[in-house]
């Protein structure tokens, strides 16, 4: 019974083989006309003749060529003149002109001067005929205590232009407006006998206001071109200006002066007339106080754009170091050139040494999508 | 059987006729410019019809040396992908011309298995959306295609990789930096208080706006055309008087 069921089952397995033999030759037949098709139907296209290339950089070149005559008719002047470099910056005029313009006139119109306990002393003495001679009758001291007198200053539109060496900027400035506050004192004192009997000795003290005169200046300087390696900075190279503030004393302050003298009998304001403090007064106040506006108000300026000494990329720091190599003030750009020579730095300098070249900054683990 | 098919598949595939590199480098050559010349045409038009404006645009170039230099920098990076392959990017090259901002990179692609066993792997991407954030200019790179060169193991292997690569593309262009432009646009211009005797200027600052306009690539040279406008002026004073009125 054993042997037989043995014989059975190598006569069932010989049986199954005969079955399957035939099937994996026709599939095997499948599977190599399957790649025998795959293989020629995925045949590589040919590539592209050095002629067919030539002719698309030709086509390149032509259109490179349009656009630039097309920009050109734009109103640009000169992207294509661009100084050689690395790493370029074209600050357009109309931006740096629009910097410069609201920076100083910005600056110049909050700007106030001010003076502040400004004294100013005039001494004199007054003769009249008496009989055969004259005769000094008194002397008088006028003093003027200019306790503040504050002026604005206005500017008005800038003329800039762009030259070689920089912006050349002229300004007009008005010394727009203000007011003073004085004390003024008048003293007489009279010479002799009869002056005496006359007009006696004054002592006044007045406190006055008076306006601030307008007036009109002119500032001209260049904003230089220099750079630290990172920026663009306009330095100034302006002379002082020279201001001149004149207090016109107002109404009041010559009614003061009128009341001082019309106070007094009338062969006194007499004399008095003849001392005439009026004229001194607007003698002395009409030469106007000095004052001069230091050049350094006129601060360097950082244009906004310049180029940045580190990186920070995939937790590595490069730093930086540029090296400029052009700085020209063309049509209507400014343009700042540079070459950059980078070094690698570990970002966290708690981590260790760096990766030197050649060593992977990191390996990151993805898990499998 | 089925699953005697499914082994004899990729087999198959692997069998194909595997093209030259320097018929594929041809390829990719005309594949490139031909799309340049589209992308040129579009431009070419824009521009005569007055579109493209650059005269008021500050112009910031990076030349492809330079910008190799800088995307060079922080390579090697090394990426593990779905815990079997290694892959290193180790060197990219720039290519700006044809407005396509384009970038090949060289990577290295071995098993974590069998660390001897690599295949060359070259990635070409674009450069895509360069902004400007915080006075930084960035642009992140989108890969597009990617070949394998050359490899240590057989046609079957290379296949593997290569369907491995082609699944984990995303994950891969994470490994990617992305290109910094190191150019700083700052927000403001700050003119310090003037003090000095009689005279006494208050000082103030300039705000300044910017954003990118237009990005170009030509003549192997990137441009970044940014439209800045400056002002109004804002006086020391006014300025704390605004703060001041925000503040809780």
């Amino acid at each position: 019974m054993e042997g037989g069921g043995a014989g059975g089952r190598e006569r069932r397995g010989r049986g199954a083989m005969k079955r399957v033999l035939p099937v994996l030759a026709v599939f095997a037949v499948l599977v190599g006309l399957g790649l025998f098709l795959d293989r020629h139907l995925n045949r590589p296209t040919p590539p592209p003749t050095p002629e067919e290339l030539l002719a698309l950089k030709k086509k390149h070149e032509e259109l490179n060529l349009r656009i630039r005559n097309a920009i050109v008719a734009s109103g640009e002047k000169n992207l294509g003149k661009a100084p050689p470099a690395g790493i370029l910056l074209g600050i357009p005029e109309s931006f740096t002109r629009s910097i410069v313009q609201q920076v100083v006139t910005g600056l110049f119109r909050e700007t106030t001067l001010t003076l502040r306990n400004i004294r100013v002393h005039k001494t004199g003495g007054v003769k009249v005929k008496m009989l055969l001679r004259k005769k000094q009758v008194g002397e008088f001291v006028l003093d003027v205590l200019v306790h503040e007198a504050r002026g604005t200053l206005r500017p008005g539109e800038p003329h800039i232009e762009y030259r070689k060496e920089g912006i050349k900027l002229a300004l007009p400035v008005a010394l727009a407006e203000g007011e003073g506050r004085a004390r003024i004192g008048f003293k007489w004192d009279s010479k002799g006998l009869a002056a005496n009997m006359v007009c006696g000795d004054l002592d006044t003290v007045e406190e006055v206001a008076g306006k601030v005169v307008p007036e009109q200046y002119h500032a001209e300087g260049i904003f230089g071109l220099s750079t630290d390696g990172t920026a663009i900075t306009l330095k100034p190279d302006f002379g002082e200006l020279a201001v001149r503030l004149f207090v016109d004393p107002s109404d009041q302050a010559w009614g003061v002066v009128d009341r001082v003298v019309s106070e007094q009998r009338a062969a006194c304001r007499e004399v008095l007339e003849k001392v005439d403090i009026k004229k001194i007064l607007g003698g002395l106040l009409g030469k106007g106080f000095n004052i001069k506006i230091p050049k350094k108000i006129f601060k360097p300026i950082r244009l906004p754009a310049g180029v940045s000494q580190s990186l920070d990329l995939q937790g590595v720091r490069l730093d930086l170091a540029v090296r400029t190599t052009a700085l020209v003030v063309s049509d209507d750009r400014l343009w700042y050139g540079a070459e950059l020579h980078a070094t690698k730095k570990p970002l966290d300098a708690s981590s260790g040494p760096g990766p030197r070249s050649g060593e992977p900054a990191r390996a990151r683990e993805t898990p499998a999508p | 059987m089925f699953l005697l098919a499914l082994g004899v598949l990729p087999a198959g595939t692997a069998c194909r006729i595997r093209e030259s590199t320097e018929s594929a480098r041809a390829k990719a050559q005309k594949a490139f410019l031909t799309k340049g010349i589209a992308e040129l045409t579009e431009l070419a038009e824009k521009a005569e019809r007055g579109e493209l404006a650059t005269s008021g645009h500050i112009a910031i170039g990076v030349d492809e040396t330079t910008a190799s230099t800088i995307l060079n920098a922080s390579l090697p990076q090394e990426q593990i992908v779905a815990g079997r392959i290694r892959i290193r990017i180790e060197s990219v090259t720039p290519f700006f011309r044809g407005n396509q901002a384009a970038l090949v990179f060289k990577s290295r692609v071995t098993s974590e298995d069998m660390p001897e066993q690599f295949a060359a792997l070259e990635l070409a991407g674009a450069l895509n959306e360069i902004t400007l954030v915080e006075g930084t200019l960035a642009g992140r790179v989108e890969l597009a295609h990617f070949r394998v060169t050359s490899a240590s193991v057989g046609p079957l292997a290379q296949g593997l990789v290569e369907s491995l690569v082609r699944g984990n593309l995303g994950l891969i262009q994470d490994v990617i930096p992305p290109f910094q432009i190191p150019v700083r646009l700052d927000q403001l211009v700050r003119v310090d208080r003037f003090a000095e005797g009689p005279v006494e200027a208050p000082g103030g600052e300039l705000p300044l706006a910017a954003e990118v306009a237009e990005v170009l690539a030509l003549n192997t040279r990137l441009w970044v055309l940014i439209e800045a406008k400056a002002g109004p002026w804002k006086a020391a004073e006014r300025a704390g008087a605004s703060v001041a009125a925000v503040a809780p």
